[in-house]
């Protein structure tokens, strides 16, 4: 155990993780030449389309120093916000992290964060320059900010680059040396930390364990500490590139368990895994429950799928623990599920991947934030969807969730991003200059007003200079009012918003003008209404198709034909019968492109 | 029960609108004339010995041809294959090349209908299109071949031309209300690939005419054909005294065919096929005895769906029963399902579903939503 090193990769998003996870890879001949690619570790498809990690991912690797063989253990992790649970979860089973900082941007807002997850876990942390290659690189100024933030040894920061391999023996010396060997005790009862798992169609589930103390091997027979299910090992290996199966996993090792589970609720990310015969005394604190920031519902295209629906979700929130979902039912749509996100880019790729992975078409209604409800008889409720609005009879006052923004820019930006703020109802309550060029703000603004392209628009007034991070600062009353949307008449509740009383009108107008053009003719008109209770505020109409019949069916070429009419087909794959209108996907998320 | 078109990949000059495959020489005429008659023997099988009900001269134009070069590949259809006693011979032609002689030529050697491209019966706009002929020459064209006793006239007229507004499309159906036709063909400008009007389209020099407007002229249409005792057969054709294009109609209700000739498509219930659509490259594999062409096998839901898509273009529909012999019962379901959905769209009665004629104009639409 004491040659075993367990580390994950940190950083703030396009810093360059898993392009200097390759070179690690390479280095230590984990991936042969053969298999070596790109981001190697980002093998799901949406990873690698997107050029972004999504997933963390753990691989085990072979270094040899000074005649000794480690076992080192790396954990790739994303740097998008809406994944840092999967970097909380990494940290927690290692006892080092590379922090990664790209030398032609400087520490930037998940750089922070992400920081000081690690430090918050005792992870022996050790600073990377990365990009070194790059001609725009500016290592002593980044050197500076990173001796300021972490208070360490300008001569601790390892220059590096994923590109050449720059600094790669550097930093495998430095693991072995700096980070400790996990502790734990092999003799001692099982004691292991569930930290991800996925959904097999042949094995069923696999979870993938951090082992604290003990040791398992096929045979064994443990079980979960919070359900006290018993199970008997089927398989245990460890993670390469490919799972590889092991005789045992000891304390120390990350490895994968196979248990024959079939039913994807009974594993729980964060439980602890212990032996039937001589359980541990107490379960590993778990992790931290995580907070949806915003919540929309899933619905299946076709009503009948519900239940395979649920199944998948089931499955894939195994694979994403920061998936959270209950049932629901909506009027216009059925049955579906609510569900809690950590940021729009995680539905849209829980939305993805349910089409990719499981074969479900879904709708993904409008999404919002978390209200809390007060009524006049002195209740008060968690609203999850604007459609659980009490009636204004009966409500007192809503209340908002509001957040802490952090904001570094370079100086030269601040007013467009004060400008910004100020749009999305922030106040500013801190301004300091971290470098004479560099600046960090700290607004307190609705969260509602950020989750949805806040981010995107920050990027684009400071030319991708600026970095954001937030937390939550608790509720504040607020003046809200609820924006419904008709089909031909009926509200539609899928597509209901909370907004603020002031920018109501302006609102209802955009929503109906965009809801037009996306919503496809239809072989009758289609009335969109933007109501406030029963006041109608603006009106929009799509025409009925008139003519479709342009391709001729002449000189028997029926091929042809038969193609045009299967691809106007698809186009409506994804559309959702509302009343008897259908309303593409694209419309239910109209509300986040309103400018 | 079976049909043969031949294609003949020729024009004078190319329309503007026009994506069909021909050429704008005639170099290779007779060399052609030659492969597509080689190309006969080469697939004489393919109808498995099914006897002939209709044969078609499509292009491109036929009426570029000789007489004896039509006759001899007539005759060497005949030669190969059995002929029902009434068939219909169908040839393509433009009124640019219907003189005298030739109409008197092709009638003796057994052209029994005619399908002649007016397309527009005014100037502006034919010259507009590219065509060669005026309003004029057209109408004449149309009475001599009457006049020479061709009882079986079709003509082809295109709306959602922009610039022919309602007016001018209005006058179009009023020319033609004295013509001795039998049968007409009215299709939509569509905007095809690599045609002159694409082009322009790419280049933003040219804009479709506005659905609502289009919508208008094909309404004007249908009505102009009620009241001039045209039964509306299908999408796009109308006939009257019962004088469908037999040939047509067989695409349309699943019957084989065999399409000789570059481009030409073929049919036999268990593939589709289509010829090479390059002149040299057609000829030279006839010459060298085997046939440059495509196939499609057709699994059993692309079956569902090419009968739904032909049938439901018709007045005749689908059937209902026939389904349920051929088709997996769970299609059927979906497609009760939509059938309801569309009701309004719909006639039903027995067994048989047909899309109503004021309905037909969105037939894409709904024959999309049937597919399986
Ligand atoms: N020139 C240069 N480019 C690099 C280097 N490291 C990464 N890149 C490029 O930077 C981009 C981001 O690299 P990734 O390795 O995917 O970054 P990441 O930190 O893993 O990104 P996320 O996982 O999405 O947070 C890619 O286009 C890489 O090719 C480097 O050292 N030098
Ligand atoms: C294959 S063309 C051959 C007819 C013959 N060559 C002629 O021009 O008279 C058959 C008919 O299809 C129609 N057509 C061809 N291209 C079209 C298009 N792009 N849009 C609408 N109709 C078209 C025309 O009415 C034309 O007469
Ligand atoms: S419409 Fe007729 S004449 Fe004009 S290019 Fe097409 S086939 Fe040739
Ligand atoms: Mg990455």
């Amino acid at each position: 155990m004491k040659n075993i090193r367990n580390f994950c990769i940190i950083a703030h998003i396009d810093h360059g993780k898993s392009t200097l996870a390759d070179r690690l890879l390479e280095e230590t001949k984990t991936v042969s030449d053969r298999e070596a690619q790109a981001q190697v570790l980002d093998d799901m498809d949406i990873e690698r389309e997107r050029g972004i990690t999504i997933k963390s991912h753990a691989i085990q690797m072979d270094y040899l120093k000074d005649g000794e063989k480690y076992i080192l253990n790396l954990i790739d992790t994303p740097g998008h916000v809406d994944f840092s649970y999967e970097v909380s979860r990494s940290i927690a089973a290692c006892e080092g992290a590379l922090l990664i900082v790209d030398a032609t941007q400087g520490i930037q807002a998940q750089t922070i964060s992400n920081l000081y997850l690690a430090i918050d876990n005792d992870l022996e942390i050790i600073p990377i320059l990365n990009k070194m290659d790059m001609p725009n690189a500016m290592p002593e100024e980044v050197k500076d900010q990173i001796e300021d933030l972490l208070g360490c040894d300008r001569d601790d920061i390892i220059e590096a680059s994923g590109k050449t391999g720059l600094g790669v023996n550097q930093i495998l010396d430095t693991i072995v040396e700096k980070v400790e060997a996990p502790k734990g005790e092999l003799n001692d009862n099982l004691q292991a930390l569930i930290f991800d798992s996925t959904y097999n169609s042949f094995r069923g589930v696999i979870t993938y364990v951090r082992m604290y103390n003990g040791k398992i091997k096929k045979g064994d027979t443990v079980k979960f500490v919070s359900t006290d299910s018993e199970y008997k090992v089927d398989e245990v290996g460890v993670l390469r590139l490919q799972p590889e199966e092991r005789k045992e996993i000891c304390a120390g090792d990350v490895g994968y368990l196979i248990l024959g589970i079939k039913k994807s609720t009974e594993v729980k990310v964060g439980d602890t895994v212990t032996s039937v015969e001589s359980p541990c005394e107490k379960a590993i604190e778990g992790f931290e429950e995580v907070k949806p920031m915003v919540y929309a519902g899933i619905y299946p295209i076709d009503s009948e799928d519900y239940e395979d629906l649920r199944a998948s979700m089931e499955k894939l929130q195994l694979n994403d623990a920061s998936l959270t979902f209950e049932p629901e039912s909506s009027l216009a749509l059925g049955f579906g599920f609510r569900c809690g996100f950590l940021g729009m880019l995680h539905m849209e790729i829980v939305q993805e991947r349910l089409d990719r992975e499981f074969n479900m078409n879904v709708i993904t209604t409008v999404p919002n934030v978390m209200y809390m409800a007060y009524t006049r008889k002195g209740e008060v409720f968690e609203m999850h969807n604007p459609s659980d609005m009490p009636e204004p009879t009966v409500l007192d006052k809503i209340e908002e969730p509001y957040i802490k923004a952090q904001i570094i820019s370079q100086a030269d930006y601040i007013g467009q991003i004060m400008s910004l703020c100020l749009e999305k109802r922030g106040t500013l309550t801190n301004q300091e200059y971290i470098s004479p060029t560099r600046v960090e703000l700290s607004f307190e603004m609705p969260l509602g007003e950020i989750v949805f392209d806040f981010y995107d628009k920050l990027k684009s007034i400071t030319k991708g200079y600026a970095s954001f991070d937030y937390y939550q600062i608790g509720f504040r009353p607020s003046k809200l009012v609820k924006l419904d949307i008709l089909l031909n008449g009926e509200s539609v509740d899928a597509l209901s918003t909370l907004i603020h009383n002031d920018n109501a009108v302006y609102w209802g107008r955009r929503m109906c003008e965009k809801l037009k053009d996306l919503i496809p003719r239809q072989q009758f008109d289609i009335a969109i209404q933007g109501a406030i209770g029963a006041k109608i505020i603006s009106r929009e109409t799509v025409k009925a198709v008139r003519k479709d019949v342009t391709a001729k069916c002449y000189g028997g070429d029926i091929t042809r034909k038969r193609k045009l009419l299967e691809k106007q087909k698809k186009g409506k794959k994804r559309m959702k019968q509302v009343g008897n209108v259908e309303v593409p996907q694209k419309a239910f998320l109209a509300v986040l492109k309103l400018d | 029960m079976s049909s043969i078109y031949i294609h003949i990949p020729f024009c004078h000059s190319k329309c503007y609108y026009c994506g069909f495959h021909s050429v704008a020489s005639c170099k290779d005429q007779s060399k052609m004339v030659d492969a597509i008659c080689k190309e006969l023997i080469l697939r004489s099988d393919f109808l498995n010995g099914k006897t002939i009900e209709t044969i078609y001269f499509g292009g491109g134009t036929p009426s570029i041809l000789k007489i004896e070069e039509i006759e001899k590949i007539l005759n060497q259809i005949k030669s190969i294959h059995t002929i029902v006693d009434n068939p219909e011979i169908s040839l393509e032609a433009n009124p640019e090349d219907l003189n005298k002689d030739f109409l008197i030529g092709i009638k003796n050697i057994g052209i029994n209908r005619l399908s002649i491209g007016i397309q527009s019966l005014n100037d502006d706009i034919l010259k507009f299109i590219n065509r060669r002929h005026t309003a004029k020459e057209a109408i004449e064209a149309v009475c001599l071949a009457k006049e020479i006793g061709f009882d079986n006239i079709s003509i082809d007229l295109i709306y959602g031309i922009p610039n022919q507004d309602n007016s001018i499309w209005e006058e179009n159906l009023r020319k033609i209300e004295s013509l001795p036709i039998s049968h007409l063909s009215s299709y939509c400008l569509s905007i095809d690939d690599n045609t002159v009007f694409s082009k322009k389209e790419e280049r933003g020099e040219f804009s479709q005419m506005p659905e609502d407007e289009s919508e208008m002229q094909y309404r004007m249409l249908v009505e102009w054909t009620k009241k001039n005792g045209f039964e509306h057969y299908e999408i796009s054709n109308f006939c009257r005294d019962g004088l469908i294009s037999r040939h047509n109609t067989a695409y349309w209700q699943d019957k084989p065919y065999l399409g000789i000739g570059p481009a030409a498509h073929s049919y036999n219930i268990e593939t589709r096929q289509w010829n090479c659509s390059n002149n040299p490259k057609y000829i030279k594999a006839i010459e060298g005895g085997h046939i440059a062409n495509e196939i499609e096998e057709r699994d059993l839901d692309v079956q569902f769906n090419e009968y739904l898509m032909t049938s439901l273009r018709t007045k005749w529909g689908i059937n209902l029963k026939e389904m349920e012999e051929r088709f997996p019962k769970a299609w059927l379901e979906h497609l009760s399902k939509k059938i309801i959905k569309f009701k309004l769209h719909l006639n039903t009665s027995d067994n048989k579903v047909s899309i109503k004629e004021e309905s037909l104009f969105i037939s894409d639409e709904i024959i999309a939503e049937f597919f399986i």
